[in-house]
């Protein structure tokens, strides 16, 4: 078999694993597994963080931080509109629904972006809620 | 244009676009008509422009998709089209066809023409999305039938790619499913079952597969990516849009008298129905980012990007959104429908036929690329409608939710029509996003008429 046929995912996603893995968890905690996804996430960038190449490390300092911010935005705000708003009331479903509906998807959007660059080994900064870059 | 016949497409794509802008002003009626009742009452009454509306939008993006592949089919078998006069003939039949029958919802009382048009030999009409007369149903067969006849002998005497053959999938799944709208069972369980079998499976099922090979044949031409990674991608995409789109049929089922394992079925598999769309944006943006050159036409580039966020949005995010058998029991047939629809035929359908368009229209006029500034107008179309369908979108879902809450949740639940005036306020905000709408499918329109210096043919 030639070689190139060997490693289909490889010659699919040039860049590096890890980077590739920190982004799937980023965007798995946002849509089938939220929690233990980034669970695992904090574990893989506590053990790389220091040792990683820069796009790896890159990678997974956004992904945690981006994970932290904008998880504290998407629930914070929701549960905000709810408690000041009130469960009965259908405008706190309104605006929460169509907040969290609204925030999850950019993130999802972002969480695209920043999985392309990892597939193709380069580093990217989530807009607004990413740490500045490691040069 | 590598191939003379593949010109046949032009009239397709100018029949599209002018029944796109026939579909945009009957949706800015319908859009008044919500806040102001007799709005055109009894010219055009709600009932006929919403048929207008959602006929337009099927019959203008099937002229799309024929176009796209006339365009397409040429290029990738490496051999003229099998007969460009029998594309051309088949071009005028469904126009005046299409035309026929829209003067007809129009001028003729819906009950009429069904008794003119043969409704009493086989009662096909009547049901949503549907309406169609008997006649325009066969006529719509007839064309079909040529079209694949002609697409396929062209495929068969040229180079056969997977692009193609997906394509050719999905255009021959969509002719076969067709045929179901012309099983009209009494029973109306049986009827909604198989209903869906035209419905449900053009738009998430055949219809991906189209989608996702005009995709893939764009992005190959407009990137210079390998074909060999763009079809793999194309694998795996259609694969997951199959496996997750025809069990998610079952969505459509929940309490209309079909078995209760339904609600399972189709809660799982629509779940996982946003796994094709999300692959899609991957697709495009990993394709985008990894080209080999740098594309003249940008415009086209931004409108295949924007189909892979859109779609994934509208038919995945939106969708997922009221799939779920419990959420669906308080959710079905609210504005939060409405919502989904707009934006998932907008992201996945709409905006894949324009870029389709917007790749070839310069091919077909002679040029790879047009001037910088009709590619600077037609990018402020695409951001226009596209920001405002967003909007659209999300005053929709909020009239929707409002909807929920005080027809079906609440402990004192109001009737439908005061429930309307509830909500009327995000009717009004839609309606001023359908202004937006529109505004941007005139600058879209503008963008052919801006002249200038246009970029020179280059060979991919």
């Amino acid at each position: 078999m030639p070689d190139q046929e060997a490693d289909l995912l490889r010659e699919q996603m040039p860049g590096p694993r890890l980077a590739i893995l920190a982004e799937s968890l980023f965007l798995a905690n946002l849509l089938v597994a939220p929690g233990l996804a980034f669970v695992v996430l904090v574990i893989l960038w506590r053990k790389h963080r220091e040792s990683a190449p820069l796009v790896v490390r890159n990678h997974l300092q956004q992904t945690v931080v981006a994970s932290l911010y904008g998880g504290a935005m998407l629930l914070g705000v929701s549960i905000a509109i709810f408690l000041l708003g009130g469960f009965d009331d259908p405008w706190s479903w309104v605006l929460g629904i169509l907040y969290f509906v609204s925030f999850h998807a950019t993130l999802v959007i972002f969480g695209v972006i920043g999985l392309n660059h990892a597939m193709l080994g380069q580093s990217w900064q989530y807009p607004f809620i990413g740490p500045d870059l490691f040069e | 244009m590598k191939y003379s016949s593949q010109s046949v497409a032009m009239p397709y794509f100018i029949a599209a676009i002018g029944l796109f802008v026939g579909q945009i002003i009957f949706g800015l009626a319908m859009g008044l008509q919500y806040v102001v009742g007799d709005f055109l009452f009894p010219e055009i009454p709600f009932n006929v422009a919403r048929m207008v509306h959602t006929n337009l939008l099927i019959v203008w993006l099937l002229f799309g998709f024929m176009g796209a592949t006339y365009f397409l089919v040429p290029e990738e078998a490496e051999t003229e089209l099998y007969s460009p006069k029998l594309a051309l003939a088949m071009f005028w039949i469904f126009l005046v066809a299409g035309a026929a029958t829209i003067l007809g919802y129009l001028l003729v009382p819906y009950s009429t023409l069904a008794e003119m048009t043969g409704n009493n030999i086989l009662a096909t009409m009547g049901r949503e999305f549907l309406e169609q007369p008997l006649l325009t149903k066969i006529g719509i067969v007839i064309v079909a039938l040529a079209f694949l006849f002609n697409i396929t002998m062209t495929l068969l005497k040229g180079r056969k790619t997977v692009i193609s053959i997906v394509l050719l999938m999905g255009l021959w799944g969509l002719a076969i499913f067709f045929l179901f709208s012309f099983y009209n069972p009494g029973n109306l369980v049986k009827d909604k079952f198989y209903w869906w079998w035209v419905v449900h499976l053009w738009v998430e099922g055949v219809w991906e597969l189209i989608m996702a090979a005009i995709l893939a044949f764009v992005l190959i031409k407009v990137t210079g990516v390998d074909r060999e990674v763009i079809e793999k991608w194309l694998y795996v995409i259609i694969t997951l849009a199959l496996v997750t789109g025809l069990i998610g049929t079952g969505h459509h089922y929940f309490w209309i008298g079909t078995p209760g394992y339904w609600q399972w079925l189709g809660s799982v598999f629509s779940a996982l129905e946003p796994i094709p769309f999300f692959a899609m944006t991957v697709f495009a943006f990993n394709m985008v980012n990894r080209r080999r050159r740098e594309h003249p036409n940008k415009a086209a580039v931004l409108w295949a990007l924007g189909t892979g966020v859109m779609a994934f949005l509208g038919a995945g995010v939106w969708g997922f959104l009221h799939t779920l058998a419990p959420v669906n029991y308080y959710t079905h047939g609210s504005q939060i429908t409405a919502a989904h629809g707009h934006m998932a035929f907008y992201g996945a359908y709409v905006l894949v036929v324009l870029t389709m368009i917007s790749y070839a229209m310069p091919l077909l006029r002679g040029r790879a690329a047009n001037d910088e500034r009709a590619q600077v107008c037609e990018m402020w179309g695409f951001w226009l409608m596209t920001i405002s369908m967003v909007f659209i979108t999300l005053f929709l879902t909020a009239a929707g939710i409002l909807q929920v809450w005080l027809q079906r949740v609440s402990d004192t639940p109001m009737p439908f029509m005061a429930v309307q005036d509830q909500v009327s306020l995000f009717y009004w905000m839609r309606l001023w996003a359908g202004v937006v709408f529109a505004a941007g499918l005139v600058t879209y329109l503008a963008s052919f008429f801006v002249k200038g210096e246009s970029k020179p043919l280059i060979h991919a």
